[in-house]
This record gives structure tokens, C-alpha cells and sequence, in this order.
């Protein structure tokens, strides 16, 4: 055998070692974050809504959601952002949700980790997602969010999670996580 | 005489399929880069390279063999590497993660490309055997070179 044939086999050795070596960390990570894909969006959801009794007409209401978020893939993911919109539904109003929202929408919230947050794999998350009405300057909003049936909110909250596959570059958006109680919620401090 | 045939091809066949390995994994490799590999490859510079730089050392074991099987061989190697591509894109299917790629999004449906772009690696490969097959005639002793010798004819 000569010397270049030997050459060459060593190279295509080697090469095929450096290519096996990525191919493999490749499929690894490939197959797990379609698998995160695919099931995010149906393992995040609501833990619990809190919302304070309304006292006075300029009082500062701090509004609390907080998410649950299961991870059931084999690689980790990091939570960008959880955005809501907030609507206190009128159970008078018989309209639906589509028509009447704009009269309903109380405020916008949200979860905003300055440097994302990671919810390794085959892990939950419990994240707070904080919205706040100020009375002294949201007088309108305030009058919405202070509307009770039997001492009771009826919060429909709108949810928004974009989240990043940790270590990659893919950004995936879960719309419509939404929240709405038939039992209503008790304001806490009341 | 032809066990020593037989020897020699399925060493050779062995060296082909690391070279169409090699080509395989390494396309897939850097056309996924946004999945944040080990390695970060330009996808042009990877096809280009890969296929050239292993079918000239397909072309320089095979010196001594028939031109035909030298394409034969270079054929052969590409296929593998397209294959290689295929049950690659399509592996979180085959995991049975996914019901078919459409469901990742348009964005990755459209990765499917990749398995055209891969079929770039036959004509290069080819030409990389064809390189290698006279770079290793050019290099051979002169009493050892193949049937290309004018004295012989």
C-alpha cells in the first residue's frame, strides 16, 4: 500500500470519527427539542389567580398570576416571556367574549425574566406574572377589575409564553393559553 | 487470488462507506447549526469541502482499479451520504416525536430542502474521485502507476 493510500485512509478515519461524534450530539438535541415543540403548548397552564378586595377608588391593585409550566422534554427551555391581557368578565353581559372583550380588558401582565429562565428537562416551572392597576390614574380600569357576582371575580385572562430551546436558536411562540373560572375567584384581604 | 479480491473489496468497500458517512453527517451537521451543535460549519463551504476532500481519498485508494468502478464507488458513497441526510431530517419522525415536520412549522418543513441541496454531493464527489484517482497516478512510482502507461501499451 502506498503512502498516500494510507494517508487517505487515515483521513477518511478521522473523519468519519469527527462526523459520527456530531452526528450523534446533533440527533440528540434535534429530536428532543421537536419533542419540546410539539408538547410545550399543551403542558403550560394556570396555578392560581390571585386578586386583592378593591378598597378605595385610587388604590394600587397588584393582580397576580401565577403559571405552571411542565417541561416533559429531554432538553431544557428558557422562558423569554409569559404576556396576558386581563379581562374581569361581566356575567351580565351575554355577549361573546369576541364582542364584548374591549369593554371587559382590564390591563396587561406578564412574566419578563431579565436573562430568560430556564426550566430544565423533565422539570416544572412556577412562575409569578405580576399586572397592576393603579386607581389614582386608572380609574376605568379599576371600575372594571372591581366588579364581583357574589363576592366573586371572574377574571378570563389571555396568555401569551415565548420561550427559547435552551442552547439553540429556536424561538417558539404558545398562544392562546387561556384562563376563565365558572366558580369565580374570592378577593383575598376582603 | 480471489479471496485476495474479495480482501481488497470489501476493505475498500469499508472506506467508501466512511466517506459517504463522513459527508452525510457532516451536511446535516452544519445545515442544522441554529440547533447548537458541537460544531459550527458553513453549509456551502461543508458540501463543497466534504465531498471534494473525500473523493480524493476515495480516488487514491482506488488508483490501482477500472475507472468504472472508481464511479461506481463514488456513486455509491454519495448515496449513502444523501441517505444519511434523509433519515436525518425526518429523525424526530421516525422517533415518533413528531407526526411529520409540517407540524414543527412551515420553517422546518421547508428543511426538507436539505435533502435536495444533498444531492450536490454526487457530481463533487464524483469529481473529488476523479482528482484523487489522477493526483494518486501522478504520485504513484513510475513502475508501480496504473495502465495509463504509454511504454505498456
Amino acid at each position: 500500500m502506498t503512502w498516500f493510500a494510507k494517508v487517505a485512509a487515515v483521513f477518511l478515519v478521522v473523519l468519519a470519527v469527527v462526523g459520527a461524534v456530531a452526528w450523534v450530539n446533533f440527533l440528540d438535541r434535534y429530536i428532543a427539542a421537536s419533542d419540546a415543540r410539539m408538547r410545550i403548548g399543551d403542558n403550560v397552564g394556570y396555578q392560581s389567580v390571585t386578586i386583592p378586595a378593591v378598597t378605595s377608588p385610587d388604590q394600587t391593585v397588584v393582580i397576580g398570576v401565577q403559571f405552571l409550566l411542565r417541561n416533559p422534554s429531554g432538553i431544557a427551555i428558557d422562558i423569554l416571556h409569559i404576556t396576558y391581557r386581563f379581562y374581569m368578565d361581566n356575567l351580565t353581559d351575554t355577549r361573546a367574549f369576541a364582542e364584548k372583550s374591549a369593554s371587559i380588558f382590564v390591563v396587561a401582565g406578564g412574566f419578563f425574566p431579565p436573562a430568560g429562565y430556564v426550566v430544565g428537562p423533565h422539570t416544572t416551572a412556577s412562575v409569578w406574572g405580576n399586572a397592576t392597576v393603579f386607581g389614582a390614574t386608572q380609574p376605568t380600569q379599576l371600575a372594571r377589575l372591581n366588579l364581583t357576582f357574589s363576592g366573586r371575580y371572574f377574571p378570563i385572562i389571555d396568555a401569551s409564553l415565548v420561550y427559547e430551546v435552551h442552547g439553540t436558536l429556536i424561538i417558539e411562540r404558545v398562544l392562546g393559553i387561556e384562563f376563565a373560572t365558572s366558580g369565580g375567584i374570592v378577593p383575598y384581604g376582603s | 487470488m480471489d479471496r485476495e479480491i474479495v480482501r481488497r473489496g470489501l476493505i475498500e468497500g469499508i472506506f467508501v462507506v466512511l466517506a459517504g458517512f463522513s459527508m452525510g453527517t457532516l451536511v446535516v451537521v452544519a445545515t442544522f447549526a441554529d440547533y447548537g451543535l458541537l460544531l459550527g460549519l458553513d453549509v456551502g463551504a461543508t458540501i463543497l469541502f466534504v465531498a471534494l476532500a473525500t473523493g480524493v481519498a476515495i480516488g487514491l485508494r482506488l488508483r490501482d482499479v477500472e475507472p468504472q468502478y472508481l464511479v461506481v464507488a463514488g456513486f455509491v458513497g454519495a448515496s449513502i451520504a444523501i441517505v444519511i441526510v434523509l433519515l436525518s431530517v425526518y429523525a424526530p419522525v421516525f422517533a415518533g416525536v413528531v407526526p411529520g415536520l409540517e407540524a414543527l412549522g412551515p420553517s422546518d418543513s421547508s428543511r426538507a430542502v436539505v435533502i435536495f441541496v444533498s444531492l450536490f454531493l454526487i457530481p463533487l464527489h464524483l469529481v473529488g474521485c476523479v482528482v484523487g484517482y489522477a493526483l494518486a497516478d501522478f504520485l504513484a512510482p513510475a513502475g508501480v502507476r496504473g495502465g495509463r502507461d504509454l511504454e505498456r501499451l
